[in-house]
Formats: C-alpha cells, sequence, structure tokens
C-alpha cells in the first residue's frame, strides 16, 4: 500500500477492475490540518446503518489533537470508534481480504496503515431446521451459510476453553475460509496434523461447497464407494462428535459441516438416539441396520431367487411371483433394473421440480409406473413391491443413499448374472473394500473390525446414559499404527 | 514394505476361517467303514499332529528371532531367490488345491453347467484384487464374516437335530487303517495355517502360543461337530453322495424352511475366498516384500494348473492328493527354516 | 489415459469371460422352471407310472405321468419328452403305491439319495389307490397328506416319515420291517402305521 490516500484509492479500484460494487466515502477528517481519509465498503457486504452511525459519525464528531497521520490511526482505533472489532493491517492482500469479508476499511492519508472495522451487513439465512436431518427430540437449530454464525452456534454449546477455532483459507480465487473446529484435550495432535497437510495440499481455484474437499482430506478416495467424510448440518451432531477427538471442518458458504474421521457405524447413528430411551433406541438402530441389508440386498436376492434358485422361494410365494412374472414380456434382471431406473429418475426429478409441479411427479409415478404399468402387464407387480421396499429402506440411513444405489445396482447385476454365487463374492469384495478403507488412518469399519468391544454399548444397541458416560471412547484409539 | 499387523486374537479367527475349506469340502469315502469313536480318534490325531506342528514354527521362529521369511536366507541371493521360490510355489500349490476341490463341489452340487477352471479363474481374480488391498484388511474382514459363518454354521447344525438317530449308533472303537489314514491325513492338511503364520506374522506381534491351542481346540470342536451330525444326522444316506457338508446343510429343517444349502455355500466360498487371498498376500510377503502388484504374475501359473486340471485328470489327482500337500507343508514349514538353523546358527540375531 | 482404457477393456472382457465360463445360464428361470413338488409311484400299464404333481397356482393339480420302471428313467424321460425344465429342488414328497413297492423302492430310493438336488427331508409315504386318486384331482389333498404325516409322528416317534430315515432305517437294518406312514382315503384322507420289508437290500 502507499502513503497517499489517492494512490491506495486508485490501487484499490484497480484491483477490483472498478467494480460497480466498491464504494470510496471520502471526507475530511477535523484535524488541524484537515487530513483526508476514506472509507472503503463493498456495497451489500456492509450494514450501512453501521457503517454510517458507528464510524462515519464518530469519524467526523472526533477532534484531532494530533496531525501526524500514524499518531490518528491509533487514536481512531482507541479512542474513536465504538466498533467491537477493529483490525489495523498494511498490505494489499489483507485489504482485499477484509474488504470482500464485508469489513469497512478506514484509509489515512499519509500513512500505509489501514484499519479494518467489522461491520458486516450482508443477507443471509436464519437459523432453522436442517432438512437433511430432520429428528424428533433435539435441536431444531442447523448451520447456515456464514462461518461466524456456525462458530456462534458451535460455542454456545461447548462453553468451554479447550474449543480451538483455526483459521485455513483455501482456493486461489474464491479464498473461502474454513474453520479448523476441535477440542484441544481430546484431540489426536497426529490427526490435526493429517488435516492441515491434506488441506496445504488442496490446489483448487474454488471452494464453493464443503464437498470440494472430500476428496481431498479423504484416504484413497477415488478407490472406495464408501466416504471417508462424515457430514452434518446440526450443531449438537457436530458437538458430540468433538468430544470424541474429532475435527470439524466448517466452510465459509455453505451448512455442510465435514466431520473427520469418520467410521462405518455413525452412518447408523442419529442425534435422537440419545433422545429416546435406550431400548427404544436400540430397536430403532437395529431397524436401521436391517433397513440397509434391505435396500442394498434385496433386489438382488430377489433376482438370483427368480432367476437361478426359485426353489429358495417358500411355496406359496413362489406361486404368486411366477405367476405375476410370467405375465411380463421382459426377463426379470432387465425389470428389476429398469424399474430401479425409473425410480431414480422419479427421485430426481421429484427432488428438482418446482413445488407447485410436485404433486404431477407423484401422480404420474403413482398412477402411472404403480398401476397402470402392473395392469397393463409390463412389469410384475412382485417385481415393484420388492424395488418399492428397498427404496423406502434406503431413506432410513440417507446419508448413505448414494453408496447404497451403486451398491443396489451391483448386486442386482451380479445377482442377475451369476445367482447367488455372484451375491456373495461381491459381497465379499465390498467387505474387504470397507475393511481396507481408512478415514485419516482410522480404520472405517472400527468397533467391528477392528472389534471393540466397549464401543459395542453404542453400536447395535444404545446403553443408558449413565454407562455411556462412564468413558467416552476417543476415535484415535482406533487407529492402527502399521498399516499394510 | 510396511509391517503387517495382525493382533493375536484376529490371527487366530482369520486362521480358523482357513481352515473351514478343508472340513466344508471333506470328501472321504472310506469314512462309512469305521464308528465315530474311531473317526473321532484319527480326527484328534490329525489335529494334535497340526498342533505340534504349529508350536514348532512359533518355537523355531521365536529362537531365529526372525519374523519375516526372507531372513531364512538372507546370507545369499541364491539363497533368497531358492527360500522366495520355494514357498511361492507350496502356496500356488495350496491356492490350486483349494480352488479345485472347491470349483468341484459347485459344479456338482449348484450347476452342473459350471465349468471348473471358470469358477476356480474368477475366484483367483477376486481374490487377487483383495489380496491388493493388504493382510491387514482381509483379517478385519473375517472377523466379521466369522460371525456370520458362526451363525450359519449353527443353523445347520440345529436344523439336523431332529434328525438325530441314535438307535443305528455304534459307539465301540472300530475300523480300517486306510480310514484312519484319510481322515487323519484331512485333518492334518489344516496345518497350512502354520505357514501363513510363519510368513505374515512379524516380530512385534507374535502369535501367542496358548492361542494356538484355542485355535486346534476350536477346530476340533467344529471337526467333531460336523462327523457327529454326519454320521447320526445322515447316517448312510451321507455316503450316497460327496461332499457331506453339502448334504448336511440340504437336510436341515428349520420349522417350515428347509434346505439351507445356501448358507453352505455361502460360508464355503467365504472361507475359500479369505483362503486364498491370505495365500496370495503370502505371496506377496514371501517372494516380494513390497506393495507392488508383481505378485499377481503368480496367478498365471495358478490359473495353468487350474486349467490343466480340468482337463488332465492325473493332474488334477496329483493338485488335490492331501499327502503330497502335507508332504510340502512339513517341508517348508520345519525342514527350510531347520536347514536355516544349521547352517546360520551363530547368525540367528537378526 | 491409456491405462485406464486397458483396465476398462480389460474388465469387460472378463465379464464376458466370466458369464460364458462359470455355466450361467437362465435356465431355471421362475416362470419356466417346472418345479415337481410331489412324485408318487402307482402300477401302470407296462410296469410302474411315475406321477410328476408340478407347482402351479390352480386347485386342480398339474400332473404329468411317465410310465417307467424307475425314477431315474422317468426323470429323464421326463426331462426329454415331456417336461424339458424339470426340477427336483422343491421336491417334497414321494408316495408309493403300497402294493408296488418293493419293485421299485431300493432304486428309487437309492437315486433320491444320489440325486443331489433333492432334499433328503422329503416326505415319503406309503398310500392306497384312492389316496393316488385323490391326489391328482385336488391340490389340498398334498398339503393334508403333509400335516398328517407330521402328526402321524408326534404321536409315533419310531416311524420313519422322510427319505432320509427310511433310507437309513432300510440300510443299516437289513431285512427288517420299518415303520413308515400310510396314506388312506376309504372313508377320509388320515395317516396310519405302515410298514415296508426289503428283502436283501444292496449295499
Amino acid at each position: 500500500m502507499y502513503s497517499s490516500l489517492k494512490e491506495n484509492i486508485s490501487a484499490l479500484k484497480e484491483l477490483f477492475a472498478n467494480s460497480a460494487d466498491l464504494t470510496v466515502r471520502e471526507m475530511n477528517l477535523n484535524s488541524s490540518d484537515n487530513k483526508k481519509a476514506a472509507i472503503v465498503t463493498i456495497e451489500g457486504m456492509c450494514s450501512k446503518d453501521t457503517v454510517a452511525i458507528s464510524i462515519i459519525e464518530p469519524l467526523l464528531d472526533y477532534k484531532f489533537a494530533q496531525s501526524d497521520s500514524d499518531s490518528m490511526i491509533d487514536e481512531i482505533q482507541k479512542s474513536v470508534l465504538t466498533s467491537s472489532e477493529i483490525v489495523k493491517f498494511n498490505t494489499l492482500e489483507e485489504t482485499v481480504m477484509f474488504a470482500t469479508s464485508g469489513f469497512a476499511l478506514i484509509l489515512l492519508d499519509g500513512t500505509k496503515q489501514m484499519l479494518a472495522i467489522g461491520s458486516q451487513g450482508f443477507s443471509f439465512r436464519s437459523v432453522t431446521e436442517p432438512e437433511s436431518e430432520v429428528v424428533q427430540r433435539g435441536s431444531r437449530e442447523g448451520f447456515t451459510e456464514p462461518l461466524r454464525i456456525n462458530m456462534t452456534l458451535i460455542r454456545r454449546r461447548i462453553k468451554s476453553p479447550d474449543l480451538v477455532f483455526e483459521t485455513v483459507t483455501v482456493g486461489k480465487n474464491s479464498k473461502t475460509q474454513l474453520m479448523l473446529c476441535y477440542l484441544q484435550k481430546s484431540v489426536s495432535e497426529n490427526l490435526l496434523e493429517k488435516v492441515r497437510d491434506r488441506l496445504n495440499g488442496c490446489n483448487l481455484d474454488t471452494v464453493l461447497a464443503s464437498g470440494y474437499l472430500s476428496d481431498y482430506l479423504e484416504d484413497n478416495s477415488s478407490k472406495s464407494i464408501f466416504s471417508g467424510v462424515g457430514i452434518s448440518e446440526r450443531p449438537d451432531t457436530v458437538c458430540g462428535k468433538l468430544t470424541e477427538g474429532r475435527i470439524a471442518i466448517l466452510v465459509d458458504g455453505t451448512p455442510s459441516v465435514i466431520i473427520l474421521p469418520h467410521l462405518f457405524v455413525e452412518e447408523f447413528q442419529s442425534v435422537d438416539d440419545y433422545s429416546n430411551r435406550p431400548y427404544y433406541a436400540s430397536f430403532i438402530r437395529i431397524l436401521k441396520y436391517l433397513s440397509f441389508i434391505i435396500a442394498v440386498f434385496l433386489p438382488g436376492v430377489y433376482t438370483a431367487f427368480a432367476q437361478y434358485h426359485p426353489e429358495y422361494f417358500p411355496t406359496g410365494l413362489l406361486i404368486k411371483t411366477s405367476e405375476s412374472i410370467s405375465q411380463t414380456p421382459l426377463p426379470v434382471t432387465l425389470e428389476v433394473f429398469l424399474i430401479t431406473i425409473v425410480y431414480e429418475i422419479m427421485r430426481e426429478a421429484g427432488l428438482r421440480i418446482p413445488k407447485p409441479l410436485g404433486h404431477a411427479v407423484s401422480i404420474v409415478g403413482a398412477l402411472v409406473i404403480g398401476e397402470s404399468a402392473v395392469s397393463a402387464g409390463i412389469i410384475s407387480s412382485s417385481t415393484l413391491m420388492v424395488v418399492a421396499t428397498a427404496a423406502i429402506c434406503s431413506y432410513v440411513t440417507s446419508p448413505m443413499y448414494p453408496t447404497i444405489t451403486v451398491l443396489r445396482f451391483l448386486f442386482i447385476t451380479v445377482g442377475g448374472l451369476f445367482g447367488m454365487w455372484g451375491i456373495i463374492l461381491a459381497t465379499a469384495i465390498v467387505l474387504v473394500n470397507m475393511c481396507s478403507k481408512t478415514s485419516l488412518g482410522v480404520p472405517y469399519m472400527s468397533s467391528l473390525a477392528p472389534f471393540s468391544l466397549q464401543s459395542m454399548r453404542d453400536v447395535f444397541i444404545r446403553s443408558s446414559w449413565k454407562k455411556l458416560s462412564k468413558h467416552t471412547i476417543k476415535i484415535q484409539r482406533f487407529s492402527e499404527k502399521e498399516e499394510d | 514394505m510396511t509391517q503387517i499387523k495382525i493382533p493375536s486374537n484376529r490371527m487366530l479367527i482369520t486362521l480358523l476361517i482357513c481352515m473351514l475349506p478343508v472340513i466344508l469340502l471333506e470328501n472321504i469315502k472310506s469314512a462309512d467303514k469305521q464308528t465315530f469313536l474311531y473317526e473321532f480318534v484319527s480326527t484328534f490325531v490329525g489335529i494334535a499332529a497340526s498342533a505340534v506342528l504349529f508350536c514348532l514354527v512359533y518355537v523355531s521362529q521365536k529362537y531365529t528371532k526372525c519374523a519375516d521369511v526372507r531372513c531364512l536366507y538372507r546370507k545369499t541371493v541364491v539363497g533368497s531367490f531358492v527360500t522366495a521360490l520355494i514357498y511361492c510355489v507350496y502356496f500356488v500349490w495350496l491356492i490350486s488345491y483349494i480352488l479345485l476341490k472347491y470349483s468341484d463341489m459347485f459344479s456338482k452340487k449348484f450347476n452342473q453347467n459350471a465349468s471348473l477352471f471358470g469358477i476356480g479363474l474368477i475366484l483367483l481374480i477376486l481374490c487377487a484384487y483383495s489380496s491388493y488391498k493388504g493382510a491387514n484388511a482381509i483379517a478385519r474382514c473375517a472377523l466379521i464374516i466369522s460371525v456370520i459363518t458362526a451363525v450359519s454354521l449353527l443353523l445347520i447344525f440345529c436344523g439336523n437335530i431332529l434328525n438325530i438317530d441314535l438307535s443305528v449308533a455304534d459307539f465301540g472303537f472300530s475300523g480300517n487303517p486306510s480310514g484312519f489314514f484319510d481322515v487323519m491325513s484331512n485333518t492334518f492338511s489344516i496345518s497350512f495355517t502354520a505357514v501363513i503364520c510363519l510368513v505374515l506374522q512379524n516380530k512385534s506381534e507374535k502369535f501367542k502360543l496358548r492361542s494356538v491351542f484355542v485355535l486346534f481346540a476350536a477346530a476340533l470342536l467344529i471337526f467333531t461337530a460336523f462327523a457327529f451330525f454326519i454320521r447320526f444326522a445322515l447316517g448312510s444316506y451321507a455316503h450316497m453322495q460327496e461332499y457331506s457338508g453339502f448334504l448336511l446343510s440340504k437336510s436341515s429343517l428349520l420349522g417350515s424352511v428347509g434346505g439351507i444349502e445356501g448358507l453352505y455355500l455361502f460360508v464355503s466360498t467365504i472361507s475359500v475366498f479369505i483362503l486364498v487371498s491370505l495365500c496370495l498376500c503370502c505371496i506377496k510377503k514371501s517372494a516380494f516384500n513390497t506393495n507392488g502388484k508383481h505378485y499377481l504374475l503368480f496367478i498365471l501359473p495358478t490359473a495353468i494348473l487350474l486349467f490343466c486340471a480340468q482337463n488332465i485328470e492325473s493332474v488334477r489327482d496329483v493338485l488335490t492328493n492331501q499327502i503330497i500337500l502335507n508332504i510340502m507343508t512339513v517341508v517348508v514349514s520345519l525342514v527350510l527354516p531347520a536347514i536355516n538353523l544349521a547352517l546360520y546358527r551363530r547368525d540367528t540375531n537378526v | 489415459m491409456c491405462k485406464k482404457a486397458v483396465s476398462l477393456i480389460l474388465s469387460v472382457l472378463f465379464i464376458l469371460v466370466s458369464i460364458t465360463v462359470s455355466g450361467c445360464s437362465p435356465s431355471k428361470q421362475i416362470d419356466k422352471a417346472s418345479l415337481a413338488e410331489t412324485v408318487a409311484v402307482d402300477s401302470g400299464e407296462n410296469g410302474l407310472s411315475y406321477i410328476f404333481f408340478l407347482l402351479n397356482s390352480n386347485d386342480k393339480p398339474n400332473v404329468v405321468s411317465i410310465e417307467a420302471n424307475s425314477f431315474e428313467e422317468a426323470c429323464k424321460k421326463a426331462r426329454k419328452s415331456y417336461i424339458p425344465e424339470l426340477s427336483l429342488s422343491k421336491f417334497e414328497l414321494f408316495a408309493v403305491n403300497e402294493k408296488i413297492y418293493a419293485e421299485c423302492l431300493q432304486k428309487d430310493l437309492t437315486y433320491i439319495a444320489k440325486n443331489s438336488e433333492i432334499s433328503p427331508v422329503s416326505y415319503f409315504t406309503l398310500c392306497d389307490k384312492n389316496t393316488l386318486s385323490g391326489m391328482k384331482k385336488n391340490s389340498k389333498y398334498l398339503e393334508s397328506i403333509k400335516e398328517y404325516i407330521n402328526l402321524l409322528k408326534k404321536n409315533n416317534k419310531d416311524v420313519s416319515i422322510n427319505c432320509l430315515s427310511v433310507f437309513n432305517k432300510i440300510y443299516e437294518n437289513n431285512n427288517l420291517i420299518i415303520d413308515v406312514s400310510y396314506i388312506t382315503s376309504d372313508e377320509e384322507l388320515k395317516a396310519e402305521k405302515g410298514e415296508i420289508y426289503i428283502k436283501n437290500w444292496e449295499k
């Protein structure tokens, strides 16, 4: 930066290519030499009222005793302004960073020093319940887009000095701010160091969502269909994970928070489990596991049985299924495939369609596919029922929906081609894949393999809080020192 | 290459899973002429001999302070090469042995149109993929599979409880020597687990001695349970078909649900999968000791052996001969280390 | 890029080859397979008549009668001419006319024992002519027969009701009378204790 105000303003305008939202408010301060000053803001990022009342008004009202610019800057910082957040800086990078973060910049003629005053006033979504993680009994608050609000939501729940927020910037162009969030006494330094290294290795130009970072944070991300990072939009979930020694990464501009390391068994845990009675929570937990198995295996097993092993059906079911399938023109495998694909198309359409037209999708789905296709004999009712059951079951563990979908198609294919033998082999391959996967060095299947008896109190069942509170199992405990 | 670290208990479970193909794919024709007690004694002798071999391997490992099997001939390049080759040949033979038995069972019981070579090759390729993931991953997988396997075996046994007929039981001790030898040889073949343990275990996480006894006690229990149910639930029916294990699953009746041979297929397939994958890991460790893919070259000779076995009867007979396998097991697990000790006794502190 | 293309080609080849050599074919499709649930043996014009009761949804059973000297021969003839997709994997009941069991029981039970498709715990029963006629007319007869057999077993523990126990008893107790179930429908359908005697079973 320069000592001359005019040069600084010119430099800024050139840097921002005379962007229409760059606002410069020039003024003469009440000093002996009527020192010139300017307030630079990005329109829309700063609150105009805050700037007017907290910055411009005090500056214009104040009578400066000194005329030295550096002393005046100090005086402004310490004695003039009422804002709680004032930072002194003098580099161009910091200028850009503060300006684009909603700070109002004060430039003074005769000094390279500048002040950034916190006066954010951009519009953002209010704190509402996250739609993707709905619970019956629990907080209705969810993360929003601004980073500071998300930090507050976590801080309010963990009122401990152990809670640390560490700033990281990623994205060459977007300069997206991230916050590494962890509990100092719980987290493993080894894991923390790994996260820092991986974020430093992120060479993206733009980071607009937390999903962009997943590939950099996962171990061997491209080789597994299971996600090695956890995502949550709930502050209570994130806080619970932090107490287990995990690291949360808050990304500015997105309500999805990344949680590392991430285990398979966590996909079946939810906040409701800890609010409900243990017996009911255990029942729901087991139901989730069963639903996962049904969602993944049912269409494939049905295809395998119908195609190669009809004797495995109970006699009554065999007769009904045979009757129903014999009336349709397509082979069983193709039928299951088609219905599953049509269902996926409808699901995707339902997701993207504008709300006023949503009813049309429901009608088309129910009547055309559910009723007409079966009556016309294009698809069989037993196949439709199998696919529908699997689809419903996949929503019980909705975070795993992408994984379940891929696995479902895999098992339909191998079941249709090779029968039960193919399904058994595919299961073995998927299991090996899952067991070889790690998340920051922690085996993905931890609690199950490597087995931990102590963890079982919160895997298939949910023990009472008295038992759970006796000892918190830290995630780093599952790390294996040596890998193959 | 970083060390493989499989904790003692997990290794125990993994080796137990590896022993299951021997029991499930058992096809002894001479067992009908002996009583249950006679068969139990021959089983016990076979398992005891395997346990003794395992203990000797354990002791030799401890005495040489040598975790890496290649350290046996570390002194010379030729020695290292020869040792590595012998171990690789052994594991290729073991893979062919087990795949041939499995393919034979599959083609006879589940799909008459299946080709021996085709089934074996598909399994081999999938096991190659899983071996690339590493022995740690396979051992973890075995942990999860062990639960499903235990439940499956329990269901098979429970489903046969009503078929048990002790009225025709002969609790005497009679049989013929060839039957004794056949059963003993079959059960002794589980000693290949000693070689797998020898190759995969490293210095820091040795397989504890008491685990050896637990392992073989569990094996004896499973073998005896199978023998008991085959003899008293199936009786003479068992000798009318091959693969009594399959028949046992076919005859199980759980309420109105009958014929759970799908569970038998699951258990036999998955245990063969684990065993073959581990054997490929052993080839990787003993021959190359790196994380590379060079060990996958050994799939080619295995595939050639499978192909020859499908088309030439004598090749199949040699490859599925238990006695040859047992002799090879004794050589690689005891004779080679003994030679090393004799030659390089002073340099055992490696 | 080249490596990925090679991997893709190899994967596709692997799938094609494995489909071909693994012998997987949709020959047992649920709608095409003819699953024989029950087989009854009666006297025929030229020897024995094997009656295959195929699974179907109608009240009237789907019946195919084949003249043959043994169960094995009957199956071969059935697959060749009458029921190409015959499958015995759902086989549940083997009913034999009381008057002709001595002619066929040994070879048929041996065939059942050697056949890996057939469950060893399939029911075995003797029955009279009326019962066999009734079975051809009404599907519900077959279900009732199984229930009566189970009831008989509950009341008489020493009766052998499935192929496994009948085979074992005959095989191990040569020249002895074996108690089996006997279905009669003179006045009403019922299960009684019947006897079979096989002289000199060839081992």
